[in-house]
């Protein structure tokens, strides 16, 4: 699927809002990256490695990223924040 | 070991304020290394920030989109950029988040160093790796 750059957090949020919950139960802390070229998944501690991954698959990748159970992957503020678990999902 | 200097910017007198750099190199799509003065920043979390001028200029690859939080508690969208980084003697393939500040390293590439800076000017900032 031809994707937009600009349309890759849109893209990215709606594949993990269909898989966040099982992701919350079974992984929680690790990195899910989604290909939102073709929804391909892959789960690894390490954004890196995730990444690789789905380039390995598929070398036109454009990629989302979710640390399961915080607000985002990355802090240019010292941490990360975490949500709370089992709280009402909503986006 | 990696060894870079407290550098002093902004205007004279009371107005200055100190950096911790140090200089790093990031290979381009021609494979070329470009050496970049870098400051460190323990409140980022990632491996290394590049304005978006200089990651055209590499001819980095995109790779996607991460969200990253801020100062104030929300969060921001950044793209992600493949990179090798020379560090230490090394050259690790990376992810480079751009952003419009003066290039950042973060802890994720000083993860396994000793970190040490000389807060004044022209102090040491020594970066040795960890046994």
């Amino acid at each position: 699927m031809e994707v937009k750059k600009e349309d890759v957090p849109v893209l990215g949020k709606q594949y993990y809002g269909q898989i966040r919950a099982e992701m919350e139960a079974n992984h929680w802390g690790r990195m899910v990256v989604i290909d939102v070229t073709n929804g391909n998944i892959e789960i690894d501690d390490d954004d890196y490695t995730a990444t690789r991954r789905l380039f390995d698959r598929n070398p036109n990748a454009m990629t989302w990223g979710e640390r399961v159970g915080y607000l985002a992957p990355y802090s240019m503020a010292g941490g990360l924040i975490e949500i709370v678990r089992d709280a009402p999902v909503n986006d | 070991m990696i060894r870079g200097e407290v550098v002093v910017r902004g205007r004279d007198g009371p107005l200055t304020y100190l950096q911790p750099r140090i200089e790093i190199g990031v290979a381009g799509s021609d494979g070329v290394f470009k050496t970049l003065s870098v400051v460190v920043d323990t409140g980022f979390t990632g491996w290394l920030t590049l304005p978006p001028a200089l990651i055209r200029e590499l001819g980095l690859p995109y790779q996607g989109t991460r969200s990253a939080t801020l100062a104030d508690g929300l969060s921001t969208r950044v793209e992600l950029y493949a990179a090798r980084i020379s560090w230490d003697g090394q050259a690790l393939p990376r992810l480079v988040h751009q952003s419009d500040s003066v290039p950042l390293i973060g802890m994720y590439l000083m993860t396994g160093y000793h970190l040490a800076v000389d807060v004044r000017a022209g102090g040491a900032v020594t970066l040795s790796e960890l046994i």
